[in-house]
């Protein structure tokens, strides 16, 4: 049995590159297409599967009132970041949990709320629950089922 | 470059540590502090922010941080009040410790040796150096070291 690559004019629906088919030639003469797993098409598939994912991830990262997750910097790591860092070096250095008590302030505290700073974030976007509790227009959203105000017959209202 | 960091730049204490590479002393951690704090408030995180900790005792922590007084440096009374090794060469009138005969006994490194195991070593090999060339070496490889870093860099670099 052989077998002959070639490419057909067709284009593959998931990345619109070319599709690669198979000609077999069978033992009786006759020929007939196989449409093979090329590694060009099951790394297509992937990709076609994950641009799904993300589209819908990015989705639920922008929330019902229309900020966008990513430029807050608790969800980011903007914030996290320096308070490990700032724990870090409150830790090492000594003399700074001296500097708190100086002033009157409690340095356990501080670097306990360092710590929870550091380890804490968003966890999940807006949709997903996180962000501020008691927010009026997530309720509302909610609510109503609706995933943006702008859907909304009332938008823009007093929330 | 803050007023905390002119201001210890060009000291080097009797044992030879840097001022200027001393992340309490050079204002380094003063200024990230102030960096937080600046982003904790701006973003009113107050609202969202898990309530496992004292808010309010967690800020105070941060604006005491920022309040310290700039250190004079060890020159110039600032540093640990109760550090031995300038206690002692202060009495013994020494420029710095690489002047004295008692320097590879000395007990009075003990404590910081534990943190700094090779700090008698190198403050014999900068004795004899020029000082202000030895400033300006460290202070270019100072500015891509954390955290002393963050003190030529904008808030918005780093």
């Amino acid at each position: 049995m052989t077998a002959e690559t070639f490419l057909t004019g067709s284009l593959c629906l998931n990345c619109s590159g070319p599709s690669i088919v198979f000609l077999v030639y069978l033992p009786d003469g006759t020929k007939t297409v196989a449409r093979a797993r090329s590694s060009h098409q099951s790394r297509c598939v992937v990709r076609a599967v994950e641009s799904v994912k993300v589209k819908e991830a990015r989705r639920n990262e922008v929330a019902y009132c229309g900020c966008y997750c990513r430029n807050c910097h608790w969800y980011s790591d903007a914030l996290r970041k320096p308070a490990a860092q700032l724990l870090g070096l409150v830790k090492a250095n000594f003399e700074v949990a001296g500097w708190i008590k100086e002033k009157g302030g409690s340095s356990t505290e501080t670097i306990k709320g360092l710590e929870i700073l550091s380890k804490s974030a968003c966890a999940f976007n807006c949709n997903g629950g996180s962000g501020w509790t008691g927010c009026p227009v997530r309720k509302c959203c909610t609510e109503k089922s609706i995933d943006f105000c702008f859907e909304c017959a009332d938008f823009p209202c007093d929330n | 470059m803050g007023e905390a960091f002119s201001n210890v730049k060009d000291q080097i204490g009797f044992c030879g540590i840097w001022c200027g590479s001393c992340a309490g002393g050079n204002g380094s951690i003063a200024e990230l502090a102030t960096r937080l704090d600046k982003m904790v408030k701006g973003y009113g995180l107050e609202k969202w922010l898990p309530r496992q900790f004292d808010f309010k005792e967690f800020m105070s922590g941060l604006a005491c941080i920022q309040a310290n007084g700039v250190c004079r440096g060890c020159r110039n009374g600032g540093g640990p009040p109760t550090c031995k090794v300038r206690i002692c060469a202060l009495q013994k009138g020494l420029a710095d410790c690489s002047q004295c005969s008692q320097l590879l006994e000395c007990k009075n490194f003990e404590q910081l040796e534990k943190s700094y195991p090779s700090i008698k070593a190198d403050l014999a090999k900068i004795a004899s150096a020029d000082r202000g060339e030895l400033v300006d070496k460290w202070l270019s490889e100072l500015k891509t070291k954390w955290p002393h870093c963050v003190l030529f860099c904008s808030s918005t670099e780093k």
